[in-house]
């Protein structure tokens, strides 16, 4: 059996003699990008992706280019995390850890489930560190289902045996499977205060459109009229549903590449009091 | 068809469809959107069996892994038919 905390610990990422990330080329930026401990800025990349918006973009050799980094069947790459996500993030769990009374004696266990590589615990965890030592404990956790080669720990186990095992407060997945959900075995974890889906919301490529965002208006009009009769199931289940725009404001996926547009947001389904 | 046509011509679809709703987020998705076109009687009936065939097929690319999904051969009459409809 493998042994999902074994992974290669990457050098820190480069930066100049002033301290200043130096302004990458295109080219350079993917490169880097390949690095699991680079973490790119949100306005250097957007420049990049900037750079080629509107019907012409498919003609560019940049877009396969760009294309070819995402879909990397080994490595692939579905949101991009950045700095300022990341403090972002880190920050609005920070004000969540003091909410929920966390310790040095008795810190909050934060589960992110279909961690892939773990980069995204990886970086909130060092955030965490940073911010409020000893209170938090990230964990990254994967089934291993995508053959997804790790860069950090990430224990190799289902996503409802990990929300058994580790009893989290929080639990993070970002990214869950078109048309699956596995949000009601976060609900019925009865430690779980709070879970926080990043990805595109409410009927996307992510998650199923009813049993995971609650989504009433479909395609099929019986099936339309059925779901407006009856609260969603995250309701059902005592949950309210929270956008985080600050957050999705500072979000660059796949999507920006594939599509050229922004559309994933982080969304957080609260346990009501 | 390779997935940077399929792109390129679902853009010109959804681009033509967000155009026809001035007034709404586009934040809120694209099911949001259709439902809104849909409430101002915008979004013809005949024509969603077939936006549905589009639009999971768009999400099965953009969320598989290597952004292979195979594309089905009926992918591009459909969307010649929709933009007939649409009248794009």
């Amino acid at each position: 059996m493998s042994n999902p905390f074994e992974g290669p610990r990457p050098e820190p990422q480069k930066q100049d003699i002033e301290g200043q990330e130096q302004e990458l080329t295109p080219a350079e930026m993917r490169e880097k990008l390949r690095d699991p401990s680079f973490l790119p800025s949100f306005k250097e990349l957007t420049r990049h992706l900037g750079a080629f918006r509107g019907y012409s973009r498919y003609d560019s050799g940049e877009w396969q280019k760009w294309n070819d980094l995402v879909s990397d069947k080994e490595h692939p790459i579905f949101e991009i995390w950045t700095k300022e996500y990341i403090h972002a993030f880190g920050s609005y769990l920070v004000q969540r850890v003091e909410e929920l009374g966390g310790t040095e004696e008795n810190p909050i266990v934060i589960l992110e489930v279909g961690a892939g590589n773990g980069r995204l615990t990886h970086f909130l965890q060092e955030k965490m560190n940073e911010l409020v030592p000893g209170k938090v404990r990230v964990i990254a956790s994967d089934s291993g289902e995508w053959k997804i080669p790790t860069a950090f720990p990430v224990e190799n186990i289902p996503h409802d045996e990990a929300v058994a095992k580790h009893k989290p407060r929080i639990v993070i997945f970002s990214w869950m499977p078109y048309q699956e959900d596995y949000t009601a075995d976060f609900r019925a974890e009865e430690s779980v205060d709070e879970y926080i889906l990043i990805g595109e919301t409410d009927g996307g490529c992510c998650g199923d459109e009813w049993k995971t965002w609650g989504q009433k208006w479909t395609f099929d009009e019986e099936e339309e009229k059925r779901r407006e009769n009856q609260p969603a199931p995250y309701e059902a289940d005592g949950f309210e549903k929270v956008y985080q725009s600050d957050l999705s404001d500072l979000q660059l996926s796949r999507i920006d590449i594939f599509e050229g547009k922004s559309s994933t947001s982080t969304v957080s389904f609260k346990k009501k009091k | 068809m390779e997935n940077k046509d399929f792109f390129k011509e679902f853009a010109i679809i959804e681009n033509h469809l967000f155009g026809l709703a001035d007034n709404h987020d586009k934040g809120q998705g694209f099911l949001n959107l259709l439902k809104y076109l849909q409430s101002k009687n915008l979004l013809p009936k005949d024509i969603l069996v077939d936006l549905n065939f589009v639009w999971q097929t768009r999400n099965k690319i953009v969320s598989s892994p290597s952004g292979e999904q195979e594309i089905s051969d009926e992918i591009s009459d459909t969307m010649g038919r929709l933009k007939q409809k649409l009248g794009i």
